[in-house]
């Protein structure tokens, strides 16, 4: 997508990724919703604070092998601290990697968990069918987004509540994270560090 | 984070308010089979009382059970490499297990290595493991009561452990309470060693692989850790080396009592020279009628002396077998100088068999050695049926002062006549067998004593296991 200027403060910016819904300006931390006909602003937030992170927005290299550039993140803050979820090109398409607690996730899979049961009532080590997975809850708790950097491909307001769900199911990692409008589950992998390099 | 921090310990009466004291109480110990007195929590007020599965209790009691928190080659702060990896120590949790009331801990020590990632070491008992998360093919935890189905495997629940945390320090991945309970199940699958932990908001399944201490020391320990355990190590191999030595000691000692007992042979030429002295004289003894007779066998040759013998007396059933009787006996050993001596040197039957009808009279004993046996055969019916028993050879050890030329003499007493030859003699050198016992005991125990240092000898502050 070709540069536009930020609606709020008028700096340069640019959607690299045609999937994005989202652009924060790195300028003045403005939420910039993609349209049809450019940006709107969403809303102004503080800049994310500097965690040591092992991607910054525009990390380039491979993962598994595959090349990647971190598009933009997301960041969690919960109870027991903070998780980020990076918003990957990745492999010709788009990927999500969350970094939480020192352990690092790919997720390649995104799709709206419609069959899903009362998320109130789930807890950890519970077996639960999500559509035709079964799967077996490892961590449930509510983070609130903190904010964000970059592009994304969805858009929630910072201070959003969201129910966060870990499992796994038949091998492989399943995230399902539950705001008021939807809930979203995301298959993925564990990964070493050496699965990944930067260039 | 530690222990100290006020918002750690529960310290107040979940009842009443009031404050908790240490206190004691008598319970049933499966183990020790007896009633002990184990510790609990007691409230000053009400008296009520918070046992090992209240997380008051260890609000109470967490700094005994974190008293000896230092003694481990880990320390927050410490960087080492393992396996090409860097490693920092970060935090620390003790878990003591709830089912025990003596002090029963281990320590998840937290790391975050050179690329970010975390990483787990769990050190119990002197044993280090590394544990990292792993995501299985399938897990249910859920499905059946008494067992965890972890991909196709099935692990009985009934091996589940309660780990309550007693002490925390450093970053940690979450924020932990004292007295937070999770529950742990720890298996092997394809030779690794899993642990499922599972506490109130949370399910980690880790997979992990025991280190060496040798290589933790190496990677985390200081100058004065790694001379302590390389003294340690030495001084565990060569009591391995000496218990190896004492072990192949002993065995080669048994080998020898083993092949003497084997190589046993009887004396030569005992029955070789025989008087008969009397043969079935009608004795009577208390209104029974019994027949007596009297053999002396030798001169025979007994070449060692200060040694030990067996002599066994036994009745020859092919000489006449004994049906429904009984035949007593007395056996002496008479050194030959004694008995010719005794007899004037003439070594008539008349003067033999006069000797021996007053020999319990002599003032100075002929015999050096004498026992007493019975032969007997009955038969009857009982509770089962009919029996027939019998007992046709008597045994006993003697040690010879004196090698030399010697004389036997049997006196038999029977119920009927029976032949003088039909009881047999023989005389066996026993080569000391039992002081190759001895000796073998006092070497096998000193293996045993060796293998049990090579085990727990330590030169370190802290457990390192064997």
């Amino acid at each position: 997508m070709a540069a536009a200027q930020c609606a709020s403060c008028g700096a340069p910016v640019e959607i690299k990724n045609r999937f994005s819904k989202v652009l924060v300006c790195s300028y003045c931390g403005t939420h910039l919703k993609v349209t049809g006909d450019g940006f709107d602003a969403a809303g102004r937030h503080p800049k994310l604070a500097e965690f040591p992170s092992i991607f910054q927005v525009g990390s380039r290299g491979t993962i598994l092998g595959k090349p990647f550039t971190a598009l933009g993140r997301m960041r969690y803050n919960y109870p027991g601290g903070h998780f980020d979820e990076w918003f990957l090109e990745y492999d010709g398409g788009t990927a999500w990697f969350t970094e939480d607690e020192g352990t690092y996730s790919l997720f390649t899979e995104v799709e709206e968990a419609v069959e899903f049961p009362d998320i109130t009532t789930v807890r950890a080590g519970q077996n639960v069918m999500v559509g035709d997975k079964k799967v077996m809850v490892k961590e449930k708790g509510t983070a609130e987004v903190a904010g964000a950097e970059g592009e994304l491909s969805f858009y929630v307001e910072p201070g959003t509540k969201v129910v966060y769900m870990d499992g796994v199911s038949e091998g492989k990692k399943i995230a399902i994270e539950a705001t008021e409008d939807e809930i979203e589950l995301f298959t993925g992998r564990p990964l070493l560090a050496r699965d990944i390099i930067k260039s | 984070m530690e222990t100290d921090n006020p918002e750690l310990k529960a310290l107040k009466c979940s009842k009443c308010g009031g404050g908790l004291v240490k206190s004691y109480r008598s319970e049933y110990d499966d183990e020790e089979e007896e009633n002990v007195s184990v510790p609990i929590g007691k409230c000053s007020s009400c008296g009520q009382e918070y046992d090992r599965k209240t997380e008051e209790y260890y609000g109470l009691f967490a700094d005994d059970l974190a008293a000896d928190k230092d003694n481990s080659v880990f320390k927050l702060g410490v960087k080492g490499t393992l396996k090409g990896v860097e490693y920092e120590i970060i935090g620390r949790i003790r878990y003591q297990d709830e089912d025990e009331w003596e002090k029963c801990t281990w320590d998840e020590w937290f790391a975050v290595a050179s690329d970010g990632s975390y990483h787990y070491f769990v050190e119990e008992e002197g044993e280090i493991h590394s544990y990292e998360d792993y995501t299985p093919q399938s897990v249910d935890l859920e499905s059946d009561p008494s067992s965890i189905e972890f991909e196709g495997k099935k692990i009985s629940k009934d091996g589940a452990y309660v780990g309550r945390i007693v002490f925390a320090e450093g970053e940690l991945p979450w924020k932990p309470e004292i007295g937070e309970p999770a529950t742990m199940y720890d298996f092997k699958k394809d030779g690794a060693k899993f642990t499922i932990e599972q506490s109130e908001g949370e399910v980690s399944i880790t997979k992990g692989e025991k280190l060496s201490y040798h290589d933790v020391v190496a990677a985390f320990g200081g100058e004065e850790h790694k001379k302590l355990f390389n003294e340690t190590v030495t001084k565990r191999k060569n009591y391995r080396l000496k218990a190896v030595l004492y072990a192949v000691a002993s065995a080669a000692v048994l080998a020898l009592a083993v092949v003497n007992c084997l190589t046993t042979a009887p004396v030569a030429g005992v029955m070789k020279n025989k008087y008969d002295l009397a043969a079935n004289v009608p004795v009577s003894e208390g209104g029974q009628n019994m027949y007596q007779s009297e053999v002396l066998y030798g001169p025979f040759e007994l070449s060692k002396g200060d040694a030990l013998y067996a002599a066994r007396v036994f009745v020859d059933d092919s000489i006449q077998k004994m049906s429904l009787e009984w035949q007593s006996f007395r056996f002496l050993l008479v050194p030959e100088d004694r008995l010719l001596k005794a007899v004037n040197h003439q070594m008539t039957p008349a003067a033999l068999k006069d000797l021996f009808d007053e020999v319990d009279a002599i003032r100075e004993p002929v015999e050096c050695y004498t026992f007493s046996g019975d032969f007997w055969d009955e038969e009857g019916t009982d509770d089962e049926g009919y029996w027939h028993e019998s007992d046709l050879s008597v045994e006993d050890d003697f040690v010879l002062e004196k090698a030399g030329r010697y004389y036997a003499y049997l006196e038999m007493t029977s119920q009927k006549p029976r032949a003088t030859a039909s009881i047999g003699l023989e005389l066996t050198r026993v080569k000391s067998y039992r002081y190759y016992i001895i000796v073998m005991v006092v070497l096998a125990g000193l293996s045993f004593w060796n293998r049990a240092k090579a085990r727990t000898f330590n030169a370190m502050p802290f457990d390192v296991a064997g």
